[in-house]
């Protein structure tokens, strides 16, 4: 039902043949989205994330041949994040990662102001900066689902938050995007 | 039909996730009212927009990768070496506690060699910063680049990553060749002085040989090796995948040590990268017209300001400077 998924059956079979070409497609095509995501779950950057999706990766090709995998291949791959993660806090003995819910959001007065948060961009702007202006959230949320392919459910199920939020927050990315989109681009 | 419900239809629809039941209802609803085909269509076009961008990131993070499972592979071809070799003493000698001692010491050396620390050498622009690795190599490191080396040299060959420009000044060892990796080729060498210029974000990959001998290795073909002689330099178009062999302008290729700029009938545009990496700078350019006028010039540790009068009186444009931003236009 999925392109997606025919897709990354071929890749796993390219992967089991050695194609190194195909695990630097999965690779590039997936590292910015799990490193995002990894960040959102230490809740710190002092380059514990890059480490932790690496291992991921390294082990993904050291495992090449032996590899089955029963859920899509991003959702696979989110899963194994969260793990190495969950690993990597227990061998730390600290706690477990802040829920991301409770993450700090920033006020929705200055994420609604685009025309005073957007002004200085000028000649720079593109919409990928303005996808980086969304709360954390609705930004990780929005990314899973449009450069990732992950569905509403398995980004819900990823996250540990209801799929009703996972709903609220594409709904909130996509209002943001197209109306500042068409503020940018409408002849003035 | 919620507004909600609505948006997120349409993006399932653009991502190819919908039924045909619900194509069906978003079809009703757009032919609706122009109001709702107008969303529809500003919906669609953002979406279409915020496709995933290349990511330099990434790029950087893949080479690093590919170092660790190299290395690890030669960490396993080393132990594999060893089998029969043991094998042949068990045969030859009773002295089953030696053998032992034997293959525990090999064991812990190429045990040993799992805890090498790479580390980072990182250019901001405007910035050379020259280094001595562990094995003697001199290398200097240009503007805005990133060097990878290791703290010691365990695997059978010597491992470098860069991302940017640098000049390598190779210590000798046939044992142990130097490879530098680079996002679309590595280069093979025994001894010698060369130039690397392999930004990830610039199509163009150069290496320059100015002594004794290098192997040039795609990374997008492993059959392939190409062998420079001294003065040659191979140029790689990642866009076009073709590879160029000519003679070296020693100039264009290592002015950037000395801070020297060439422009030889060079478009600015062409040039904007370099003065860009140079000065720390960004320029912009009015119009396609401007950016493609072509200059000759050559500068020698010029401040920006001068440099940029000069381009601007030789071909008749004029520049604005705000903060780093350096906007040029027509006169």
């Amino acid at each position: 039902m999925n392109i997606n998924q025919t897709g990354d059956f071929e890749l796993l079979k390219q992967l089991a043949n050695d194609d190194e070409k195909a695990f630097d497609q999965l690779f590039v095509s997936y590292y910015p989205g799990l490193i995002r995501f990894c960040k959102s779950l230490l809740n710190s950057s002092n380059g514990d994330a890059e480490d932790l999706v690496q291992d991921v990766f390294f082990k993904l090709w050291e495992s090449r041949k032996s590899l089955s995998v029963h859920t899509a291949l991003n959702s696979f791959l989110y899963t194994s994040v969260k793990n190495k993660v969950n690993d990597h806090f227990r061998k730390k003995k600290t706690k477990a990662f802040v829920p991301i819910d409770s993450i700090e959001e920033r006020s929705t007065d200055s994420f609604y102001a685009p025309d005073q948060q957007l002004m200085y961009k000028e000649l720079d702007w593109d919409i990928h900066q303005m996808i980086t202006l969304l709360p954390d959230r609705t930004e990780l949320v929005f990314r899973m689902n449009r450069h990732d392919h992950l569905s509403y459910e398995e980004i819900s199920n990823i996250l540990g938050i209801s799929i009703h939020s996972v709903k609220t927050h594409m709904y909130r990315a996509i209002k943001f995007l197209k109306e500042n989109f068409r503020y940018y681009n409408s002849p003035s | 039909m919620e507004e909600q419900e609505i948006y997120l239809l349409i993006t399932r629809y653009l991502q190819k996730e919908t039924t045909t039941e619900e194509n069906e209802v978003l079809a009703d609803w757009i032919t609706d009212s122009a109001d709702h085909e107008q969303t529809f269509e500003e919906i669609k076009l953002t979406w279409q927009h915020t496709a995933q961008a290349k990511n330099e990131e990434s790029t950087i993070a893949l080479t690093r990768l590919k170092d660790r499972i190299n290395h690890q592979a030669d960490n396993i071809a080393k132990i594999k070496k060893l089998t029969p070799f043991k094998w042949n003493l068990v045969a030859a000698s009773i002295a089953v506690i030696g053998l032992l001692l034997v293959s525990l010491i090999y064991f812990l050396r190429s045990n040993n060699s799992v805890s090498v620390t790479y580390n980072l050498l990182k250019t901001r622009a405007g910035e050379i910063k020259n280094i001595t690795l562990i094995d003697g190599t001199k290398v200097s490191v240009g503007p805005k680049s990133i060097l990878r080396y290791p703290s010691a040299f365990n695997s059978a060959f010597r491992n470098v990553s860069l991302d940017g420009k640098a000049y390598f000044e190779v210590s000798k060892n046939t044992h142990q060749p130097f490879r530098v990796n680079t996002a679309d080729l590595s280069v093979k060498v025994l001894g010698t002085h060369f130039n690397v210029n392999a930004s990830k974000n610039q199509i163009l990959t150069t290496v320059s040989l100015l002594e004794g001998k290098v192997e040039v290795n795609l990374n997008s073909d492993n059959d392939d090796a190409y062998l420079l002689k001294p003065g040659q330099e191979l140029t790689f178009n990642r866009a076009n995948q073709r590879v160029f062999q000519h003679n070296v302008d020693s100039l264009t290729a290592l002015g950037w040590m000395t801070k020297t700029l060439n422009l030889s009938n060079d478009k600015l545009s062409d040039a904007a990268v370099n003065i860009e990496n140079m000065y720390g700078v960004k320029l912009i350019f009015a119009d396609q017209p401007t950016a493609d006028t072509r200059i000759y010039a050559q500068f020698k540790g010029d401040s920006i300001e001068d440099v940029l009068t000069i381009i601007c009186a030789s071909g008749n444009l004029e520049y604005r400077k705000q903060g780093n931003k350096i906007y040029i236009s027509a006169k």
